[in-house]
């Protein structure tokens, strides 16, 4: 094996890189806490078990398994954090009130093919609202959603809505056999009429029924989406479930967002978990969801705590390409200042240092010994603004030189007076 | 690929004419550049579309992206391929058909199955051995990029899985048609986001299209 090689699917990101998910995530996250959200952190592994739990073959057919030693059971790395969270209230937190409103921020691991968006190790930022069935939950999850991207700075984005009882509701009705089912869904993942047609023809169900299935690949677009599904909500679940997606979308609408929202009906992409209104976040630059999430009031329940629940999460890594593929990624920023420091005697450097990191800025020291071009092109490599120099042939002893690097402007200044203005404010930069 | 804009990918080779026909048939205008295949990009003249012209096995790639929004590829390509896009609309032209075929002059007679395994070469390795799994044959796939119908002649396989129109060539290098798996016609592909954030140019091209085809405008 090649020494430096690396497995397929996961990542080292390098200050530029590390700096930049920080960012998203640290934005992100600052949505949910002004939503009065807060953070829980799970393991790594658990229970193969955990995940299993209405997940589908989907997710859990992709978690990394081994074996614990003390039990002989087989665990899981995290594979989806909805399940933990579930395992985590059903365990620890049936004597909180309720709502409860928990966030995380944390990598998850999946067996993907690492193609279009998909990675094995990937980071997501998302939240849970437990012990609410209401449809403002749901728009909260939206609303939330919403904020998310426009926190991260993205301009165009859509929330794609659904509503998964809607579909099930139908398929409840067929009653296909586990393979028909499969086929059926296949055909709607693709919106592929052709061969949903040609799956549902020879089935002997009424009318009405094949054409609801087969209207499912035609609904989505705007508000009207809603009024056509009233036409095809062929069974008394379905019927409920639309009615519960007008109630949301009037709450979203409330709220001025429904130029974010389209519907879409057919979407068979939510996990065997989900229950009710579930949506997806796309960005006009990206082919893929940046995020997404939706209602699981089934799952808490499996765990012991019958409790309805929704949630959502931002998938950061495609976040920042979004924003990347918008172009508005923010300029990397290394630390604020390098120090160059000619003079032998180092106090007055050190002190210089110690002025402006109690005042709260980044300040390098550069500890390699060259001419003051190899600093200069040193603190640029490394996306340093500023650079203070000291100590340089021709200088008194007891002046620096700002230089500004972007600018590529010099002041000179009295260390005393410059650490005074530093202290006092007089002198400040952007952190 | 400018904002607004729907980028549109066309293959090269057998499906190109007619699928630049359809679209003019929507009343897409200024593509002649890329029915006399001088060009392999072009706008048309509103500047609403963006069409490109690409290797049909990259086709899917594209879309799956979101380098481009819409595309048009053969069935066979898609179930090769498995990718993750819509498939909203069967185009209903260069149908062709997926068949396994075999030697004339070979001695056994009857469905591989019975066999334990059989030697398969194929330009759709994944669809190949898919078919052959269902059936419950242990094939080993030979993946070839071409020319498929000298393999049995060479003696390197059994069977060969490939794309026939007339049938004439497997005759000629006698070969005969065994099983049909499916027959492939030509398929509007859409990338997910373009579905969802510019639904109204992709439904309207969509709903186009559909009227192109039923009314044979094409």
């Amino acid at each position: 094996m090649i020494p430096t090689a690396i497995p397929k699917g996961v990542r080292v990101l390098s200050p530029p890189e590390a700096a930049r998910l920080r960012w998203v995530e640290k934005r992100l996250v600052s949505v949910f806490q002004r939503w009065g959200f807060r953070e829980v952190l799970t393991p790594t592994f658990e229970y193969l078990e955990v995940f299993a739990h209405g997940a589908g073959d989907g997710v859990q057919g992709k978690a990394f398994k081994f074996v614990d030693r003390q039990t002989g059971l087989l665990l899981a790395l995290r594979s989806d954090l909805t399940p933990q969270v579930a395992r985590m209230v059903a365990a620890t937190m049936q004597h909180h009130p309720l709502p409860l409103r928990l966030a995380y921020s944390a990598s998850v691991f999946r067996h993907e093919e690492p193609q279009a968006g998909r990675q094995r190790e990937f980071f997501q930022a998302g939240v849970e609202l437990i012990g609410s069935d209401r449809p403002e939950a749901d728009a909260e999850m939206i609303s939330m959603a919403v904020e998310g991207c426009q926190e991260a700075g993205l301009r165009y984005f859509q929330i794609d809505v659904g509503q998964v009882e809607y579909l099930r509701g139908m398929l409840n009705a067929l009653n296909p056999s586990p393979e028909l089912r499969r086929k059926i869904l296949s055909a709607l993942r693709r919106k592929d009429t052709v061969e949903l047609e040609l799956t549902l023809r020879p089935l002997p169900v009424e009318t009405r029924l094949k054409d609801g299935i087969l209207n499912l690949t035609t609904l989505y677009g705007g508000e009207a989406v809603l009024e056509q599904a009233k036409v095809w909500a062929v069974t008394e679940q379905s019927r409920l479930a639309l009615e519960n997606l007008i109630q949301v979308y009037q709450v979203l609408k409330a709220y001025g967002l429904a130029e974010h929202i389209i519907i879409d009906l057919g979407e068979t992409y939510a996990f065997d978990y989900h229950t009710g209104v579930v949506f997806q976040v796309f960005t006009e630059s990206l082919g893929y969801p940046i995020g997404g999430g939706g209602r699981y009031d089934n799952l808490i329940g499996q765990f012991g705590y019958p409790c309805p629940a929704t949630g959502f999460a931002f998938e950061l890594e495609r976040v920042l390409a979004a924003l990347e593929a918008e172009g508005i990624l923010p300029a990397d920023r290394g630390p604020d200042f390098l120090i160059i420091d000619f003079n032998p005697d180092k106090r007055q450097a050190l002190h210089i240092a110690q002025t402006l990191r109690n005042t709260g800025y980044a300040v390098a020291r550069d500890i390699i010994q060259r001419d003051l071009e190899g600093s200069l092109d040193y603190a640029r490599a490394s996306a340093i603004p500023r650079a203070i120099i000291l100590g340089l042939e021709g200088m008194p002893g007891d002046a620096l030189t700002l230089r500004d690097l972007t600018t590529a402007t010099e002041t000179t200044f009295s260390i005393a007076g410059f650490c005074q203005q530093i202290k006092d404010g007089t002198l400040k930069w952007p952190m | 690929m400018r904002r607004g804009q729907i980028a549109i990918a066309l293959p090269k080779g057998r499906l190109l004419a007619e699928a630049i026909k359809l679209f003019e048939a929507t009343g897409v205008q200024g593509l002649e550049g890329l029915a006399e295949s001088r060009r392999l990009l072009c706008e048309d003249f509103t500047g609403a579309y963006r069409f490109l012209v690409l290797r049909p096995a990259d086709i899917p790639t594209y879309v799956e992206y979101g380098a481009t929004d819409m595309g048009v590829v053969g069935k066979d390509i898609l179930l090769e391929q498995e990718r993750d896009v819509y498939e909203p609309l069967d185009l209903k032209y260069g149908a062709c058909r997926l068949v396994v075929a075999r030697p004339t002059n070979l001695e056994d007679k009857g469905r591989p199955v019975g066999f334990s395994s059989l030697r398969v070469a194929t330009k759709y390795p994944t669809l190949t051995e898919r078919y052959f799994t269902e059936q419950g044959v242990q094939v080993e796939i030979i993946r070839l990029s071409g020319s498929i119908e000298l393999a049995p002649l060479a003696g390197l396989c059994e069977r060969i899985v490939d794309l026939v129109d007339t049938g004439r060539t497997l005759q000629e290098n006698g070969l005969e048609e065994v099983e049909e798996i499916t027959t492939a016609t030509a398929r509007l592909i859409v990338n997910r986001a373009a579905l969802k954030t510019k639904y109204q140019q992709v439904r309207g091209m969509i709903e186009r299209l559909t009227a192109a085809i039923q009314g044979g405008g094409a």
